[in-house]
């Protein structure tokens, strides 16, 4: 890819993902964040929440699973255990209109395990023009199959049958950003490997071993790799990998591509870290500019044309002879 | 007594100091069991002399030595746990028991409410009238109730937030076998992955136990990977990864190294 490509996505995503971290301008009213035990959205939310506390929103967290909320949360909703019914009316008791609100649910997973609830009409009565959706979904955390629910389900709702589509599938189709989590840690690797044609390095339960659950490398405190599908109003569809430094560390978001370790390990590569020190503490450039790499190329070697028609006949003696030089005819056979 | 050192000290910064409201996964299959492991982390809370961090819980008032174990056991009875504390030396009159093998706990009319009912009513009565001690609740075989009732996943999830709220802190021990854990594809295999899998993303450390990739050795009883898990934050001290070796001896006593040491 070019600079100038690359300088306009960089320009360009990392506003949207600005934007979209601070729910301005109804950007994403449903933002759905798939996560899992190896990256879990924990320091994604805290993202959020810190960007909605600095635009003076209302963050309204509803808690399925979390005992211990995230800080800074203006109304926590313990939803555990409650009817969708229920837990909406209290949704609705805590959001203002005049405000405008981040609402996070922190797990989807009794929503769509839940018998007899519409989920696609159940989310989306939730955000409204000033109240924007941000929901976590465990990718690995597996549902119930449909036909079994559906054969427990004699009297029965459409939902769960084998012909409606997957929870998933259908969170996918109505969210207008999906933000995907992966460490970063784990990314590093994958990449390492890739570089040296290596097989992908697998972690967690990919990994095929017995007894393991999480992989090396989960959850890395440095900060984590979000992959974000968002789409815009016109449908077009926009995609990025960013890193987000943890919320209160150093750093600002970045693609992942220009993350200093990420990129560090293409082009360095290969060198010892003592070339590598030295190199940085160079004054003048050591590389070539391709002009100078044309102008070399371009250099024609002496003796080439010598090199290349005598050079395969084998060893030879060229020698001139000089004034003094006595022939003999015994020992100096040409 | 064993002649190893009762808790290693490899594991011991894990064993003890867990912060307010923070749940601990250790997971097992079928080769390697995480009985040493529970029996290591009675042991390391009963000698515990502080709150760990995060002071800021509704129940950490009253005395600091006041850490008291609610030990709730689906596969092993009580006699088993007694006498295996009684090697390593752990007073089980501190811990109380609930041997829900012998008394087939949740396995009656009752189901799910009665197992709330009655590790409630252990909570309760650990707590001292003048502001109460720190309880810490430990489920052993939890899961085995998910295959021997076929309850709802979410129920008992449910069920285990609402007892972590009344204690300090939570250890769940629960299998791991590759069926149980990994591309499962039968009811059972896929509520029991979806239980675990859950746990794993409230856990703020996960110990999982497997036996040796290689195979069978006389000196390696099996692998102990600890991971973070998702439920960890920043101002909670750190759950430092690593993986090492475990070797349990025929007196109870357990060594925990590196590979290679």
């Amino acid at each position: 890819m070019s600079d100038r490509a690359l300088q306009h996505r960089r320009v360009h995503n990392l506003l949207l993902i600005q934007k979209l971290l601070s729910s301005r301008d109804a950007s994403s009213p449903f933002t759905l964040v798939l996560d899992s035990v190896e990256q879990s959205a924990g320091p994604l939310v805290r993202h959020y929440i810190h960007h909605a506390k600095a635009s003076k929103m209302d963050v309204v967290f509803v808690s399925y699973e979390s005992l211990k909320p995230p800080a800074d949360v203006t109304a926590l909703i313990k939803a555990r255990g409650k009817d969708p019914s229920a837990v909406r009316k209290e949704i609705e008791r805590c959001v203002s209109s005049s405000r405008r609100t981040l609402l996070i649910l922190d797990s989807l997973y009794p929503l769509t395990t839940h018998p007899s609830l519409p989920l696609s009409s159940f989310l989306s009565s939730l955000p409204s023009p000033t109240t924007s959706l941000l929901a976590i979904y465990h990718t690995d955390v597996p549902l119930p199959s449909p036909s079994l629910s559906s054969s427990t389900l004699t009297n029965t709702t459409t939902t769960g049958s084998i012909y409606t589509p997957s929870p998933l599938t259908l969170l996918r189709y109505l969210a207008t950003t999906v933000l995907t989590t992966h460490s970063f840690s784990q990314m590093l690797a994958r990449k390492r490997a890739k570089e040296k044609s290596r097989p992908d390095p697998l972690f967690g339960t990919d990994e095929g071993k017995e007894g393991v659950l999480v992989g090396v490398g989960a959850n890395d405190k440095r900060g984590c790799v979000v992959e974000m599908e968002h789409r815009r109003k016109s449908g077009r569809g926009v995609e990025e990998w960013f890193f987000l430094p943890e919320v209160n560390g150093s750093g600002a978001v970045v693609l992942l591509e220009d993350q200093e370790l990420y990129r560090r390990s293409d082009d360095r590569e290969g060198r010892s870290d003592g070339v590598e020190a030295r190199v940085e503490l160079a004054t003048f450039e050591l590389g070539l500019t391709a002009k100078q790499r044309r102008d070399r190329e371009g250099v024609v070697l002496p003796y080439f044309d010598a090199q290349k028609e005598e050079g395969g006949g084998g060893g030879r003696i060229l020698y001139d002879m000089g004034v003094e030089d006595d022939f003999d005819e015994e020992e100096d056979e040409i | 007594m064993p002649s190893q050192p009762l808790i290693p000290p490899l594991l011991s910064p894990n064993l003890s100091a867990h912060p307010c409201t923070s749940l601990t996964l250790l997971t097992s299959t079928l080769g390697a069991t995480t009985n040493w492991l529970v029996l290591r982390f009675v042991c390391a809370t009963l000698k515990s002399k502080g709150y760990g961090t995060g002071h800021d819980c509704h129940i950490t008032q009253g005395d600091p030595f006041d850490q008291r174990i609610v030990l709730v056991s689906w596969l092993r009875d009580g006699a088993w746990w007694r006498e295996s504390g009684r090697k390593l030396g752990i007073d089980f009159q501190r811990v109380h028991l609930i041997d829900a093998l012998s008394n087939g706990l949740g396995m009656g009319a009752g189901g799910l409410a009665d197992v709330k009912k009655a590790i409630m009513k252990a909570i309760g009565s650990k707590k001292t009238p003048t502001g109460g001690g720190n309880v810490i609740l430990m489920l052993d075989g939890l899961d085995f109730l998910l295959a021997a009732t076929g309850w709802e996943v979410l129920g008992m999830l449910d069920m285990i937030g609402e007892l972590r709220e009344h204690v300090y802190s939570t250890i769940i021990a629960t299998a791991a076998d590759m069926p149980l854990s990994q591309s499962p594809t039968t009811p059972l295999e896929i509520s029991h992955t979806a239980f675990v899998m859950s746990l794993a993303h409230q856990a703020r450390s996960i110990l999982s136990v497997r036996g040796l990739d290689t195979g069978v050795a006389k000196d390696v009883s099996g692998v102990l990977r600890i991971s973070k898990g998702a439920e960890e934050s920043r101002d909670e001290g750190d759950v430092e990864e690593r993986e090492c070796l475990y070797y349990v001896g025929s007196d109870g006593g357990v060594k925990v190294f590196e590979r290679g040491a």
